[in-house]
């Protein structure tokens, strides 16, 4: 992932749940789009891009505060596209899912932190 | 040569293989997906590596999953829970085992009454088995309280007339003795890991026929390959069904390699599901006069509304499903104990609209919970429950499968298109039963109720290969032969006229799967 693809990336998913990208959330979200067909991640980036020039003259989606991302989020799953709902929609699953899935390097932690028991054997219920 | 060819081995093609193999035909079953048979192993317990979409080992795609997922077009579907491989949806459902409400059949369509159904669905039931737990998790017993308070009476019956709340009829085994283990033979059932909807592997060290939940791999598939009869050839995609002079006589495939191949048989069986079936009959060139292949699909249109609870709740203790209420007319609730992505996805992900949008009922929020502002209700995962609904949605002739040509082809042939909108009596039931699930919740103590006012996901698909005797509306015939061309029979999901009124559909699937297969006995 070049770096501008990248900054969009940290930006997007950092929209969507603050310091995602600490956990480096960003690049398995791009694998995943990349995953779903090859090139769709460069699409993502390109259409975050360009609906964030419509928001602000000449800015990028990584140049926006947070309520003008949050606006360019509004209009793209708004759009009667649904390739481009789609971008949207692919974002926030992947964002929350890798948060939250074991694939987060601290993943313990997390999950110790909101009361998951994580991979289990049983849970008899007098337990 | 094989007397039947069964396209799919999921939630109805595994009874028909079963069915017919203990009855002494023989059985070539040509599954599109992967076939996991060392479960402790490959049901890792892990939610990424199981549910995921795009690379989970649950995902419509092929077994080799450093492979992108088969495609599929979507026009007012926001997501389809789909997946390949023998078991089909079975390995990720909750086990809800529970019958149509019988008012259902006596509203359109359908060329035979419910009572004609009540046989088979005892077998089913016997078979698998079904039963009620006699014990609630802390989750299911908060919601069968709420339900208690707002009014609502327990019955037990499987024949429901009216409404009801009652411990969910479940096809997973009795709850374990877990005192001296949780592995077997010490655990010889349930064990409430809570992991029923990314593959049921408990008890570790049960054979494959003594694993708690019952998707068919584990219940049906044994038994029909125990009979030596029944042939099962997993990453095998079937792209066209052959005919003669107006009869069914074979398959041609594709395997894993990319080779073809073509097998005949006396009777075919397609039981590919919603999707796959009408792609797989438009894709084959199969006569439809009346151009009713793929329509009518149904969806039982679902929300899922969550409280909040200042107590810990243990979502993910217990069986998924436990607790339920049923509205004849309306549809049904019932809980949905999630893992932590999916509950993230549920209320921050899968909204139509974005944060707290409007609120126009007793909710206290609705919408998408994003940015920082969500967190906390995250954190509040161990202190969450949430109910899922599921409407008693109208069949509509223009919501349909169909096939995009302007997409063009994958390696199987031109890619399905499922086209969905709702109508205004749908959304009208579905905004009804949010409403109950939010008194429910109240009523259990919830301090607060977020609505997702989920986008159209597809979990429950029905239709498209409807059942009748008209064949201007219908695809088969009461005995799920198709009307135009003989020897086919369809075994999924799209033979329903209509949507159950609302309950879950395995077992509906499931008992008139059994059904079709007595149909075809006298043809071998």
């Amino acid at each position: 992932m070049e770096p501008e693809v990248a900054t969009t990336f940290v930006a997007a998913v950092d929209t969507i749940l603050p310091a995602s990208s600490d956990a480096g959330v960003h690049a398995r979200v791009w694998e995943l789009f990349e995953h779903a067909m090859p090139g769709y991640g460069y699409m993502v980036h390109a259409l975050l891009d360009g609906f964030a020039a419509e928001e602000r003259t000449g800015a990028s989606f990584a140049d926006l505060n947070q309520d003008e991302r949050g606006r360019v989020f509004i209009a793209m799953i708004s759009d009667d596209s649904i390739d481009v709902r789609d971008v949207v929609d692919g974002l926030f699953l992947f964002t929350l899912g890798q948060n939250y899935a074991e694939t987060h390097p601290d993943r313990e932690k997390v999950w110790r932190t909101i009361g998951y028991h994580g991979p289990s054997e049983g849970e008899p219920l007098d337990a | 040569m094989p007397d039947v060819i069964v396209i799919g081995c999921g939630g109805g093609g595994a009874v028909v293989d079963k069915e017919l193999s203990e009855a002494g035909a023989e059985v070539l079953v040509l599954e599109a997906g992967a076939w996991n048979t060392n479960l402790d192993e490959e049901f890792t317990r892990q939610q990424h590596d199981m549910a995921s979409i795009i690379d989970g080992k649950f995902r419509w795609g092929p077994s080799d999953r450093t492979k992108p997922p088969w495609t599929r077009r979507r026009d007012g579907v926001w997501l389809m829970y789909q997946l390949a491989g023998v078991g089909g949806t079975t390995q990720h459902y909750n086990g809800i085992s529970v019958r149509a409400y019988p008012e259902a059949f006596s509203r359109s369509g359908w060329p035979l009454g419910y009572e004609d159904l009540v046989p088979y669905y005892e077998r089913v039931e016997a078979f698998l088995p079904v039963s009620q737990p006699t014990s609630l998790a802390r989750k299911d017993e908060i919601f069968a309280n709420g339900c208690e308070s707002v009014g609502l009476v327990r019955k037990d019956s499987p024949d429901v007339e009216s409404e009801c709340w009652r411990p969910s009829p479940n096809a997973i085994l009795p709850i374990a003795d877990m005192s001296k283990g949780l592995r077997w033979p010490e655990a010889d059932g349930c064990t409430m890991c809570g992991h029923c909807l990314i593959g049921c592997p408990n008890p570790i060290g049960a054979p494959i026929e003594r694993k708690a939940k019952r998707s068919t791999n584990v219940s049906y598939v044994p038994v029909a390959v125990a009979t030596g009869r029944c042939t099962i050839l997993p990453n095998s995609f079937v792209t066209k069904i052959l005919t003669a002079d107006g009869r069914a006589n074979g398959v041609r495939w594709r395997s894993i390699d990319g080779e073809e191949h073509e097998e005949s048989a006396k009777v075919v069986v397609l039981a590919s599901g919603v999707v796959e079936s009408p792609r797989l009959w438009i894709n084959s060139g199969l006569p439809d006069p009346h151009e009713v292949v793929g329509r009518y699909f149904t969806n039982h249109l679902q929300d899922i509304v969550t409280g909040f609870f200042p107590e810990e709740v243990h979502q993910d203790v217990g069986q998924v499903t436990m607790s339920r209420a049923d509205f004849p007319g309306y549809g049904c609730l019932f809980t949905q104990g999630l893992e932590p992505q999916a509950f993230a996805i549920t209320i921050s992900g899968s909204g139509r609209g974005l944060w707290n949008d409007a609120s126009t009922g007793p909710w206290d929020t609705r919408g998408r919970m994003w940015g920082e502002a969500s967190r906390p209700w995250h954190e509040r995962y161990a202190h969450a429950i949430s109910v899922l609904v599921c409407v008693d949605d109208d069949e509509d002739t223009s919501n349909r499968i169909g096939v995009d040509p302007d997409f063009g082809e994958d390696e199987h042939g031109t890619v399905p298109l499922m086209t969905y909108r709702e109508t205004a009596r749908s959304t009208m039931r579905r905004d009804w039963l949010s409403v109950k699930a939010t008194e429910i919740l109240r009523a259990s103590g919830a301090d607060h109720v977020h609505r997702t006012d989920m986008a159209t996901f597809v979990s429950h698909p029905m239709g498209t290969m409807r059942m009748g005797h008209d064949p201007k509306t219908s695809v088969v015939d009461a005995n799920c032969e198709s009307h135009f061309i003989k020897g086919l029979f369809i075994a999924d999901n799209s033979v329903f006229a209509n949507g159950l009124g609302g309950p879950n559909p395995t077992l509906t699937c499931q008992a008139l799967a059994t059904r079709t297969s007595e149909m075809v006995l006298p043809l071998l």
